[in-house]
This record gives structure tokens, sequence and C-alpha cells, in this order.
């Protein structure tokens, strides 16, 4: 791939320096993936490392009767399968494309290589893999501990931030996997959402009306874990 | 009557709506194989309710009406026979 292909939407790869990038750049290839494409399964070697674009994959824990619930979703924000760069192991969940889109790649040799070359660049992608972990400890907090409404704002914002646009396109099956509810339920919260002026709601097409004060109604996970983010682009502090 | 091959592949739109305890209009419904999928559904959707509204007390009033496409009524589901 060359510069002129790398649009600089995946927030990893834009806050790389130059030499870095060039590291990865001739290895790096784009596809755009369909919402559903599985993209990992546990216990699987990682041969990829994906960085999004636009779109967004989520992670599943996936339990023995086959059944999954979310524990993260990365869009252009983000990494997946950077774990395998930075110490070879298996993947430990599932990959999905949640939201359709581009989604840049690169062969996990590839990527070791170029780490191995850049101790910055290896610490950038701890500082995400650190994060990423802060995350899940703070999702599975927010399952067991906040009220499904709160929860459902929080995926609302989440989702709009990853993939960037005010209309998200989030089915029923999804939302109560992630939410752990029915879908009959999920209808029921939108609902309320939408009496309130918040979202505007059709089978399975949201858009966000008033994001401020969906804010308001979305747990403490949402503002936390956007600054757990942020701060892996901070500059260091003096 | 319809033949077999098509019947098992029959998906069907069903509206889960509240009436009693609290008035709900379903307008977007659910696609469903069977009345078995729709009658769990059902059930599954009145034990969420009742989960999920932690203060509540009394459901007695409290039922799901699950209708059709052409809006027949297909069953009603107090919420005290899903506990």
């Amino acid at each position: 791939m060359t510069d002129a292909q790398l649009n600089g939407r995946n927030r990893l790869l834009a806050a790389l320096t130059p030499l870095d990038l060039a590291l990865l750049a001739p290895h790096l290839q784009s596809t755009r993936y369909k919402q559903g494409v599985v993209l990992q399964e546990p216990g699987d070697p990682i041969d990829r490392v994906y960085f999004p674009e636009s779109g967004m994959i989520s992670l599943l824990a996936v339990m023995a009767a086959g059944n999954g619930v979310e524990t993260a979703t990365i869009g252009r924000e983000g990494v997946v399968g950077v774990m395998a760069g930075l110490s070879g192991r298996n993947g430990t969940g599932r990959a999905v494309v949640q939201v359709g889109g581009d989604f840049s790649h690169i062969a996990v040799g590839h990527f070791q290589t170029a780490i191995d070359q850049s101790p910055a660049m290896r610490e950038l992608m701890a500082r995400y893999n650190d994060a990423q972990i802060t995350l899940v400890y703070q999702v599975a907090g927010c399952n067991a501990l906040h009220q499904v409404a709160t929860r459902l704002c929080r995926w609302l914002l989440q989702t709009r931030d990853r993939c960037d646009s005010d209309v998200i396109p989030l089915t029923h099956e999804f939302l109560s996997e992630m939410l752990g509810v029915q879908r009959s339920t999920v209808t029921v919260l939108a609902r309320e959402l939408q009496d309130l002026g918040l979202i505007h709601y059709r089978r399975g097409r949201i858009e966000i009306i008033d994001r401020g004060r969906l804010e308001q109604k979305a747990c403490e996970c949402y503002a936390t874990a956007r600054r757990t983010i942020d701060k892996v682009y901070a500059e260091p502090e003096t | 009557m319809m033949p077999l091959s098509q019947l098992a592949s029959s998906m069907a739109r069903y509206y889960f709506s509240l009436r009693n305890g609290r008035l709900f209009d379903d307008i977007d419904g659910l696609e469903l194989p069977d009345i078995a999928a729709v009658r769990a559904e059902a059930v599954a959707f009145a034990r969420d309710l009742m989960r999920l509204d932690y203060d509540r007390r009394d459901w007695s009033q409290w039922i799901v009406r699950v209708t059709d496409e052409n809006h027949n009524v297909v069953f009603d589901l107090p919420f005290a026979e899903a506990v």
C-alpha cells in the first residue's frame, strides 16, 4: 500500500511517525468487510492484525455452548490482534465485523518485524493493549452493576464514536446480545429513548438526535472509556 | 394446506406488545420460525421486564399481547404465567 492509499482514518496508524509508518506501509492491505464476517475464532493463531479505517469489530467471549457475550468493540481508534504482535499468542475471543467498513490489515509476521525495529511503535502498541484490557475490566463491571437502559445509551454513543456517524446500523440481534436481553426488550428500551427525543429508531436503524442528553443518560463507563483511549494518544507527561 | 417443505422455512413477523399494566404497541416486530419460538420470546420478554424493573412488586395486571402481520391476536401471556 502506498502512502497515498493510506487514508489516515485509523487513529493508531495516524499516530505513528512517518518513519514508523513506512515500516508497516509496504505490507498493509485494505479490505472492505460486510457485517457478520468472522475475522478470528478463539484459540486460533492470529495471522493478521487489523486496523479499522471505518466500521467496527466486536470481540466476543464464546462459551462452551456456543453463545457469546460482548467484551469490547473496536473502531478506527484501535487495532485488533495487537497482542499477537507483542507476544505471539493465540486469539482469546471471536472477532466479528459488527458494522461493515474498510479495514487495513497486515500479516502478523510483518507486524512483528516492524515493531522489533521501532521501540516507539512497540511502546504505542503496548499502551493501546493495556488500555484495551482496562476497557474489558470496565465492561465486566458495567454488565454486572449498571442498569440496562444506561448501558444501551453507552453502546449507542460508543458505536457512534466508532463509526463517526449519528446514524448507526445496529440490529436487534446485536443489541440484545450486547445487553443480554430479549429482542422485544430492546424494542421497549429504544422506544423509551425515542419518546424522550434522544434517538429515532426503526427496525435496526438508529439515529442519534440529541447526543448531549444521551450522554447524560449513559452510565459513567462511556466517559471513562473515552478517557482511557484518549490517554493512549496523549503526549507523555514531562 | 401449506406443503411441509414451505412450512419448515416459513418465517413470519410477530409483534410483542404490552397491555393493562402498561400500554406499549410494538410496530417493529420480529421474524420468527414457529409458534414455539414466539411463545419462548413472549415468556423471556416478560421475565426480562420483571427482572429489569427492580422496584415494581405487582405484575398481576401485566400482559404480553402477541399479534401477527394482520393484527390478529395470536395469544395473550399474563406475566404471572411467565414466572
